[in-house]
């Protein structure tokens, strides 16, 4: 299983794409991070190290989940297309270690993929003189690399059932319900009745992933930490890499 | 194989019990904090937001999530949550009037949400990138706090007296009527009248109004203005009255003078906690908040306070017999105008 996981995160790793959008994205937030003459957020001029560290985290965590989705979409559907499938399960590995263990490759690559954004945060430290904070840096990108397992673990769980585009509108959802998680909790906490019960159910399987990212910028600002939100993440994400205990395609 | 299963198995017993821990594990020391605020400035300040009024004598249930916190008598109780939503109200359980408030971090969210509304959408959506996005200051949480423990205190000791200045209708029938009075294009005008009048009456006295906090200035410039707004405020009555025949306009005022003495009365109440805190920011955006020509029921609770600032200047002591009468703010600026 292990050499499966493997497998799948240097394919995944080999693939072009994902160093485009990676590169665009760390020259994107670097632009917008350390040219702070232009940027205003509420009307007011964003500039200095500790206003920046927000958005170059939310630069970076939209990125980071934008790759998660790209990395694991594909995964699953390309093993059924080449047939690969047939020639592994014949081998006695059973459907649900194979389908484990695309899902935790693809959550490998998604992680990778934060850690090798993380160097755009580096030079962001350098460049505001934060040398100290480099170790730092590390735990953040962490952090940060729960939200994008979440998504790469949901993705690659809905792929196995769904088609590609219906899996991908909902990695893009899913991402959506997580960053504005703390309204929507509250909008649901507000009201009554069959959509206001729904939306409390989904948004209990889905991460604050701003309450993540928030934390994630606690780390580098040095503010005390809450880790409950980032618990709750770890803990959906072994609920959904579970789910691909019971969930075959019939092809399997 | 085993071994992986046991291991797997392991993790999510580790997982579970770890993320079971940290939400038991109360209320958010942000709001224990808050709370601990407002106690302090209700015994640093006693009586100078509202005579009598003390957040102390009034169980406190901070909901978060599906839980909700009863801070009373120096002890946190966790119960399920007594209302169907979370909301800021004050209510009685089992006999004892409570007061409701969310946690701080979720009245941001429900903050965020009608900013979002009331601005533009697009920008509410960007903001949500962008993760300090606008958020209540906490003199802001601690101001609403005493908002309602001031419901709290009308119901405990005033119930039967405000009852008395209930509308004989539905809310609903208020509701259709007050939007029908936001569209009507005279009527509006002459809200804006009014509007107008009773910022520049706040406003008018003061050399530097609220720089240094406190309510200077002399009472003779108003004296006209006074007298200006009761009359139009008669000419808006009888616009209701020409529009909706005179038993409708007579529901409205009931409800326009009940919502100025409940809600205007609590308005004022966070305005002179933002004073007792020391916040010439937040007292700023309440006084600046009074010239904007807002609809529906929100109208009432600006107006309100702001009748309330006026009779503070007029007759300090009006706090004592305002709800045992039960006189409407506006009631008494009438009777001190007729004193000019």
């Amino acid at each position: 299983m292990c050499a499966l996981i493997i497998n799948t995160f240097r394919e995944k790793i080999r693939n072009k794409t994902f160093y485009i959008v990676l590169i665009i994205g760390m020259v994107l937030m670097l632009v917008l991070t350390t040219n702070n003459s232009h940027l205003t957020i509420n009307g007011r001029k964003v500039a200095g190290f500790e206003q920046m560290v927000p958005v170059a985290l939310s630069i970076m965590g939209f990125i980071a989940c934008l790759l998660a989705i790209m990395v694991s979409i594909q995964t699953i559907p390309n093993e059924f297309e080449r047939r690969t499938t047939h020639l592994v399960l014949v081998r006695g590995i059973k459907p649900w270690q194979y389908m484990f263990a695309l899902t935790s490759g693809n959550i490998a690559a998604g992680i990778f993929c934060i850690l090798l954004l993380s160097f755009s945060l580096i030079l962001f430290c350098l460049f505001y003189g934060k040398f100290y904070l480099i170790p730092s840096v590390f735990l953040c990108s962490l952090l940060l690399g729960v939200n994008s397992a979440f998504l790469c673990a949901a993705v690659s769980v809905m792929t196995i059932k769904l088609p590609v585009f219906a899996a991908g509108i909902g990695g893009v959802l899913i991402y959506a319900a997580g960053i504005l998680h703390g309204i929507l909790d509250a909008l649901a906490a507000t009201s009554k009745g069959f959509t206001a019960a729904l939306t409390k159910i989904l948004l209990f399987f889905i991460p604050d992933f701003a309450a993540i990212q928030g934390q994630a910028s606690a780390v580098l600002v040095g503010s005390p930490l809450d880790l409950q939100p980032v618990a709750a993440g770890l803990l959906l994400i072994y609920l959904f890499l579970s789910l691909t205990f019971i969930t075959f395609r019939r092809e399997v | 194989m085993k071994m992986f299963k046991t291991a797997y198995l392991a993790i999510g017993i580790v997982l579970t019990a770890f993320v079971l821990a940290l939400s038991m594990a109360g209320l958010p020391s942000e709001d224990r904090e808050l709370y601990r605020s407002a106690i302090e400035l209700d015994k640093r300040a006693p009586e100078s937001i509202w005579p009598g009024l003390n957040i102390n004598d009034y169980p406190v249930a901070v909901r978060k999530g599906s839980s909700e916190y009863v801070i009373f008598n120096n002890d946190i109780k966790k119960r399920r949550p007594v209302l169907p939503v979370a909301a800021c109200t004050a209510y009685p359980v089992n006999g004892e009037m409570n007061v409701f408030l969310p946690t701080k971090s979720e009245l941001d969210s429900i903050g965020q949400i009608a900013e979002g509304l009331s601005s533009d959408p697009q920008y509410f959506f960007l903001n949500r990138f962008y993760i300090e996005s606008k958020k209540l200051s906490d003199a802001q949480y601690i101001s609403i706090l005493h908002h309602e423990a001031l419901h709290a205190f009308q119901y405990k000791y005033f119930e039967k007296q405000l009852s008395l200045m209930e509308p004989a209708c539905e809310e609903s029938e208020i509701e259709l009527l007050l939007e029908a009075t936001d569209n009507d294009p005279a009527i509006s005008s002459l809200d804006e009248k009014l509007t107008t009048l009773l910022y520049t009456l706040v406003n008018s006295q003061e050399k530097q109004p609220y720089e240094d906090g406190t309510m200077s200035g002399t009472k003779g410039s108003s004296k006209d203005i006074a007298k200006e707004y009761l009359t139009a405020r008669k000419a808006l009555m009888d616009a209701y009255s020409a529009k909706f025949g005179p038993e409708k306009a007579e529901l409205i005022g009931r409800y326009t003078d009940r919502t100025e003495t409940v809600e205007g009365t609590a308005r004022y109440v966070e305005f002179k906690t933002a004073e007792a805190i020391d916040d010439k920011k937040l007292m700023r955006q309440y006084l600046t908040g009074l010239k904007e020509n807002v609809k529906g029921r929100e109208k009432y609770y600006r107006s309100g306070m702001a009748i309330c600032l006026l009779l503070d200047r007029y007759d300090p002591g009006w706090k004592q017999h305002i709800f045992a009468g039960p006189a409407s703010p506006a009631t008494l600026l009438e009777k001190l105008t007729e004193q000019f």
